[in-house]
């Protein structure tokens, strides 16, 4: 009866510790002090329980999920249902250290005060002396930890649309997004119909061990920007912290190489393995996933087509800003065809920013060659298909907004034909998008 | 929780199988007790488990089975079983200190495994592994009834018989007074409240939690030498009777708390010399054990209401 008082009264306490007014919180899951007044809400637990069984539907390997849920268990005053699906856990994944991590606090719960994961009073005694490495270990544990409770919790993303896609080509059928602040990655797939995509799964990511942008090699920092995966590279020619095997990226892209950015290497890849994950900030920029996140992402990634869009924090749009966003560029994209086509050559030429630039022209030399070339048509006609637009995030400093459009050109004229492939920059500094970078 | 019911639903049916159920006389069930331990002993698990779990169906009040029978799952490795058995048997009577110590072991040792693991750190695997216990001589009086051995008893040397039906009938009335009590006062919190007989699950309100409640999770916290939970436990403002400042106090508790290798502490004999729903006067009789020390003494306690329920504002001993 004592050891159930104690029980009861320590689950009494952890119990009350969520307070669930609105949503579950971070701070409330994650900190076990007693002094927060009673608030909780078994149905709001649930939901939660269901969205991570919904996630669990779709993507069975999801261990973070199963992680969480054990959380919740606890939360919700079961101790040992909670253990069991961590054991359960640990059974599939046996180098997943937060697991670990969870299940010492949990045995440890009804023993001692645990205000946050791996803080509890009795973690120090048991093991004693921790040398300044394993106590950095656990606080990335804790940080790990916290993120992804944040995800979890995360609900701005409800009803909104990522800024960063607008629109994606019958081609592409997924695109990454690389939220840094939040280490998580999103997949979004795009529907049948193809006016709209939607998200189909996140991940928990690392990222550079500093923070911000990428500038000069070796900065040990993540780019932001709009790029493509450009290859796949298998695991037997790379060295083991490689995991699974590797996506690379083409940083730095057109506008990193014109604003003098260097560095290269920018991959997506797996994780070394005798580890599940990575602590958040860990690599030298590259973007680091779980093995077995990357294994079942692998077939989903084409090198070349794949777009991967990095921000330090993705801006979630209402879906009407977004369609008149996404409007907007297609719209300057469609004016530039259509003026082109029409023989003016000082309305096409109009579309081009004056910093604007290619492989081998500045915009003096371009209007010098695309005037020249004018003389000799009769007729053009120009195609795009297969349009994508990808929005870079937007910047504090920045007074312009840039966008990448990826599209299939077909081009027919009197004495000229092709079929290619291209990327367009474009500028919006006051009220018109322009062209700033034109190549294949 | 549904495991208490199970298990508490489970307990009653032996108990009202009969006492033909259990063996004729002690002897028996000692010679039993015995062959399972030479069972363990010479390493033969399945067997000494399979005497253990009828013992424990038989037996239902008797710690060492338990004890034993989790022993004998952790030396198979399965120490999930173990907890398990373990936590049965504390819902089967609350004085099994004893099991309450093996547990406390167990997820102590597999804590500091599942830590090392955590930050991998290199640490011998070691096997967890608690004390073989003999039958106690406690556990064979009362004859053919139910045997309840406790730390308690054995320190008070005191026979406690299994209280009959119409005392734990009694004591459902006073719970189910206090669920009324709780219901009407509004506030509601979930309390599981465990009789060794039937669990029953009361609901009270935070409001109406008894200071003698919170003593006895007080004198918990303190058992299991959980510092900061037994800290807890006082007011901002409580002052130690010897003048001792607050700091330096927590720090003599600390360390004191900390020291010894285990610590029972029971309450008995509670009297409330006055409750005004906003303070309360508390006197009560406090066994200490240690592996060191035993102690008897009589307290009283003055406890006020605070925001987070009854705190511990001043303590002394009579």
């Amino acid at each position: 009866m004592m050891f159930l008082r104690i029980l009861t009264y320590l689950s009494f306490c952890l119990v009350s510790s969520v307070v669930i007014a609105e949503d579950l919180q971070l701070a409330k899951l994650t900190n076990y002090d007693s002094n927060h007044p009673a608030a909780f809400s078994a149905s709001k637990i649930s939901s939660v329980l269901n969205k991570l069984e919904k996630r669990l539907r779709i993507y069975p390997r999801d261990h973070e999920a199963e992680l969480l849920k054990s959380i919740l268990y606890f939360k919700s005053g079961k101790l040992e249902q909670a253990l069991a699906e961590l054991d359960t856990l640990i059974k599939k994944v046996p180098d997943f250290q937060l697991a670990y991590l969870l299940k010492g606090d949990l045995l440890l719960s009804k023993f001692g005060n645990t205000n946050n994961i791996g803080q509890s009073t009795i973690l120090s005694s048991i093991v004693p002396r921790l040398k300044e490495d394993k106590k950095q270990q656990l606080a990335f544990l804790r940080e790990e930890a916290q993120l992804r409770i944040k995800a979890l919790l995360d609900n701005k993303k409800r009803n909104t649309l990522p800024r960063q896609i607008l629109a994606l080509g019958e081609s592409v059928d997924k695109a990454l997004l690389i939220d840094k602040s939040a280490n998580r990655m999103y997949v979004f797939s795009r529907k049948e119909s193809g006016e709209l995509f939607e998200e189909v799964n996140d991940y928990y990511i690392t990222t550079g061990k500093l923070v911000g942008d990428k500038s000069v090699k070796g900065d040990l920092r993540t780019p932001e920007g709009v790029y493509f995966v450009t290859s796949w590279i298998s695991p037997d020619k790379l060295p083991d912290k490689y995991g699974v095997g590797a996506f690379p990226v083409n940083y730095p892209n057109e506008l990193d190489r014109r604003n003098g950015k260097t560095g290269y290497g920018i991959w997506l890849h797996g994780t070394d393995k005798g580890s599940y994950s990575r602590p958040p900030r860990d690599s030298e920029g590259c973007v680091v996933l779980t093995n077995i996140d990357l294994e079942s992402l692998k077939s989903e990634i084409k090198p070349g087509i794949t777009p991967v869009v990095i921000a330090n924090k993705v801006e979630w749009i209402d879906y009407a800003s977004w369609q008149k966003e996404r409007h907007e560029i297609i719209q300057a994209v469609e004016n530039w065809r259509m003026d082109w086509e029409s023989m003016n050559i000082n309305k096409y030429l109009s579309h081009y920013g004056k910093d604007f630039w290619s492989a081998s022209h500045n915009l003096k030399s371009w209007s010098a060659r695309k005037r020249y070339l004018a003389k000799s048509k009769t007729y053009q006609k120009v195609m795009f298909s297969d349009l994508s637009v990808l929005v870079y995030p937007k910047k504090e400093q920045d007074n312009q907004q840039i966008a990448v459009v990826r599209l299939q050109q077909d081009y027919r004229s009197n004495n000229f034909k092709s079929e290619i492939y291209k990327r367009l920059y474009l500028t919006k500094k006051d009220k018109d998008w322009k062209i700033l970078y034109e190549g294949r | 929780m549904l495991r208490s019911v199970i298990w508490g639903a489970a307990l009653f049916s032996v108990l009202s199988a009969g006492a033909h159920a259990l063996p004729a006389n002690n002897n028996e069930l000692v010679k039993t007790f015995t062959r399972a331990q030479q069972l363990g002993a010479e390493g033969k698990f399945d067997e000494a488990i399979s005497i253990y779990q009828g013992l424990i169906k038989s037996h239902p009040l008797l710690p060492e089975a338990y004890n034993n029978l989790a022993a004998l799952y952790l030396k198979q490795k399965n120490t999930r079983q173990a907890r398990f058995v373990l936590e049965q048997g504390l819902h089967a009577h609350k004085g099994y200190g004893v099991l309450y110590e093996s547990l406390t072991a167990i997820n102590v040792a597999m804590a500091r495994q599942a830590y090392s693991k955590a930050l991998q750190i290199d640490v011998k695997p070691a096997d967890i592994s608690i004390a073989t216990l003999s039958l106690e001589e406690e556990s064979l009086k009362g004859k053919n009834q139910p045997i309840v051995i406790s730390k308690e008893r054995a320190s008070d040397k005191k026979p406690v018989e299994v209280e009959p039906a119409k005392s734990n009938q009694a004591r459902e009335n006073e719970k189910e007074k206090e669920v009324i009590a709780a219901i009407t006062s509004g506030a509601i919190k979930r309390e599981a409240v465990t009789s060794p007989l039937k669990p029953v699950v009361v609901t009270s309100a935070k409001s109406v939690e008894s200071p003698e409640t919170v003593l006895q999770a007080w004198s918990t916290a303190w058992s299991a030498q959980a510092v900061d939970v037994y800290l807890s436990f006082y007011h901002e403002h409580y002052k130690p009777v010897n003048g001792m400042a607050r700091k330096n106090w927590e720090q003599s508790r600390r360390f004191r708390l900390k020291k010894p290798r285990w610590i029972q502490v029971s309450l008995s004999d509670f009297n409330v010399v006055k409750n005004t729903g906003k303070q309360a006067v508390i006197s009560f009789k406090q066994v200490y054990r240690s592996n060191s020390f035993h102690d008897v003494s009589d307290k009283q306690m003055v406890l006020i209401y605070t925001d987070d329920g009854w705190r511990i504002y001043r303590e002394k001993s009579l």
